[in-house]
């Protein structure tokens, strides 16, 4: 090992992270190169005389923050504590014997699963296997029927089985009646098959985001969620305020403001458009944009589910303030207008360390399940999801619990 | 039956047998102990990464760390359902600290630009070994030796970055991927920020006794 790679390896063998090979070599480096040693004895040194002097909490700490965690979960939102108090009684109720059965279950589940025949292609070939000709065309079965029908289909399972029929047509008809059935099979079935399809296909590709997500993958997260959106479906609308935190967790609160503002305008009077609201106006305080910040949190005063908290922020980012600002004239264009990132950065609004990585933020909201729709008044004629219609009336987060996933 | 299983538990936790990760998990699960246990584990290091992240001059006491690490537990309470166990709980629970850090900083930075010095790099020439403006804090303050004094007047003097780096290292004990994780950095950049925390920590304690001895 030389100098260079030991100036390398410094911190690491400094903080006990080298392998034991590369640790063995730079000790060696050090015992022959007085630098490097001195170097490391200095910073050894550093560490062990510069520990940091530890000072303790106020007293009652502990105290203080179970009885605050006590408070919180009493003011969780219903669809949570529900979730929660569920996860409870399932932990206890899986014990081994029920979690065995219960994989046991699973698998002979999604076996048949695996195993269910696909019903277009494996009727064709069935036709195919029996008359030992590929299947014809409908157009081409109905020609030798005497009075031709205006849709073939329907002639075709209309066609009797005991009716006699000319000898000329008996092939055609032999050929007629599987194509009947994989009419009748493949008809309406095979639709809801392809919705059933399309529907898990959304389900896995917002599982897949919502693991990114989880995995603090937010920037891969937000990309997922983008795709979603675009690709719309029952997952859209929630993969859209997914999709405004994942950038506010990967670019900041500039990036994402105009982000939730977009779902708070696109879902006004639903629990998402509600979250997007609350998660603006935290980012807007974070951003020093206090006025436009009371003003969402007056908003969400009169959505039950927000009222306490938003109450809360309102005394927190100052209550005179609050008091002043009544409506959206209180306001400028500019404070009312969505943030960009580069006003942000030009206003040097955020600390360049402070808005990178994937630290936390300000509360998520409760997280939108799969097919947790956003808005009954939605304008864009989407049916809502059960959950979302059952609970937006009263602004209960709930609505974003889930609700028709799948 | 139940309250002695549960005495047993608490036991265990206080102990220290039972891993973070796992107390995590058994709270998510409705265990209200494990999460009192983890808030026993945690609340000093995470106080002191708070403490020293924001800096004494910005708060003049101890206060405003003690409440920022109460919002750290809270929001580990608010985010509890995100953790997941094959995380390490240190790095999630700095990671909220570090963030919950920020955005006080961030909240007071407009309004005591001058005050804040804390968030200003200091040059080292100008490093006070006793800063006579600094506000003795009243009360709550331990009494501090010289050499402790120093070191956290060097720890105030480090930029930002550095500190951030250098107090998730050694306060809360993550690895350098895991910090590079946390705060978005490279790896190599994280590394070569410690050093440099750690040198204007050197350049203060050359003086001392206690770091000549155990140079030798």
């Amino acid at each position: 090992m030389d100098c260079e790679k030991f100036d390398r390896v410094l911190l690491d063998l400094l903080y006990g992270e080298l392998d034991e090979l590369t640790r063995a070599g730079a000790s060696r480096h050090a015992d022959q190169c007085r630098r490097c040693k001195l170097r490391w004895q200095g910073l050894k040194a550093t560490r062990e005389v510069g520990a940091l002097p530890l000072d303790e909490p106020r007293e009652n700490f502990e105290t203080r923050v179970v009885e605050r965690e006590r408070q919180a979960r009493v003011g969780l939102p219903l669809a949570v504590r529900m979730s929660r108090n569920l996860t409870i009684v399932a932990g206890q109720a899986m014990r081994h014997e029920l979690a065995m059965a219960a994989l046991a279950l699973l698998m002979i589940g999604s076996s048949l699963l695996l195993l269910r025949p696909r019903p277009g292609p494996h009727a064709s070939s069935a036709v195919a296997q029996q008359e030992g000709v590929p299947l014809p065309e409908p157009e081409e079965v109905v020609v030798p029927v005497q009075e031709p029908p205006e849709e073939p289909v329907e002639v075709a399972e209309e066609a009797p089985a005991e009716q006699p029929a000319p000898a000329a047509s008996s092939p055609a008809k032999k050929k007629a009646e599987p194509a009947a059935a994989v009419a009748s099979n493949t008809g309406p079935s095979s639709e809801e098959e392809l919705d059933l399809a399309r529907a898990r296909a959304e389900d896995r590709a917002y599982a897949a985001a919502m693991n990114s997500f989880r995995g603090a993958d937010y920037a891969g997260a937000e990309q997922q969620f983008d795709a979603i959106v675009q690709s719309g479906g029952h997952n859209a609308a929630a993969s859209e305020l997914y999709a405004a935190i994942a950038a506010e967790q990967a670019q900041g609160c500039a990036a994402a403001v105009p982000r939730f503002d977009s779902v708070s305008a696109k879902y006004p009077s639903s629990d998402l458009g509600h979250q997007a609201t609350w998660h603006s106006a935290v980012c807007r305080t974070q951003l020093g944009h206090d006025r436009r910040a009371l003003l969402d949190f007056q908003r969400l005063l009169k959505v039950p589910a927000y009222a306490a908290r938003a109450r809360k922020a309102l005394g927190l980012v100052g209550t005179e303030s609050a008091q002043n600002v009544t409506d959206e004239q209180g306001l400028s264009s500019a404070e009312l207008a969505p943030v960009s990132s580069e006003q942000a950065a030009a206003n040097g609004q955020s600390p360049p360390a402070a808005s990178s990585g994937s630290t936390p933020t300000e509360s998520t909201p409760a997280l939108p399940a799969p097919g947790a729709s956003s808005n009954p008044e939605r304008q864009d004629g989407s049916k809502p999801g059960p959950s979302s219609s059952a609970n937006s009336g009263t602004g209960n987060s709930a609505a974003a619990s889930p609700g028709a996933g799948g | 039956m139940h309250s002695s299983g549960k005495g047993a538990s608490a036991s265990a936790y206080a102990h220290g047998e039972v891993g973070d990760e796992l107390l995590m998990v058994r709270y998510q699960r409705g265990d209200r102990d494990a999460f009192a246990s983890l808030v026993r584990r945690h609340k000093r290091g995470v106080f002191n990464f708070l403490a020293r992240l924001i800096g004494d001059r910005a708060m003049g006491d101890s206060a405003a760390a003690d409440e920022l690490a109460v919002q750290v537990f809270l929001r580990v309470v608010r985010r509890s359902s995100e953790f997941k166990q094959e995380a390490r709980f240190r790095t999630w629970l700095y990671g909220i600290a570090r963030g919950v850090g920020f955005e006080h900083l961030r909240r007071i930075a407009p309004r005591k630009p001058a005050e804040d010095a804390s968030v200003l790099p200091v040059e080292l020439e100008s490093l006070p070994q006793l800063p006579p403006e600094r506000p003795e804090p009243s009360g709550s303050a331990p009494e501090r030796s010289i050499l402790d004094r120093s070191i956290l007047a060097a720890v105030e003097s480090m930029s930002l970055e550095q500190r951030e780096v250098y107090l998730l290292r050694e306060l809360g004990e993550l690895s350098f991927k895991e910090i590079a994780d946390v705060t978005g950095a490279p790896e190599s950049v994280v590394k070569q920020r410690t050093r440099q925390a750690l040198e204007r920590i050197q350049q203060v304690l050359g003086d001392f006794e206690e770091y000549q001895r155990e140079l030798k």
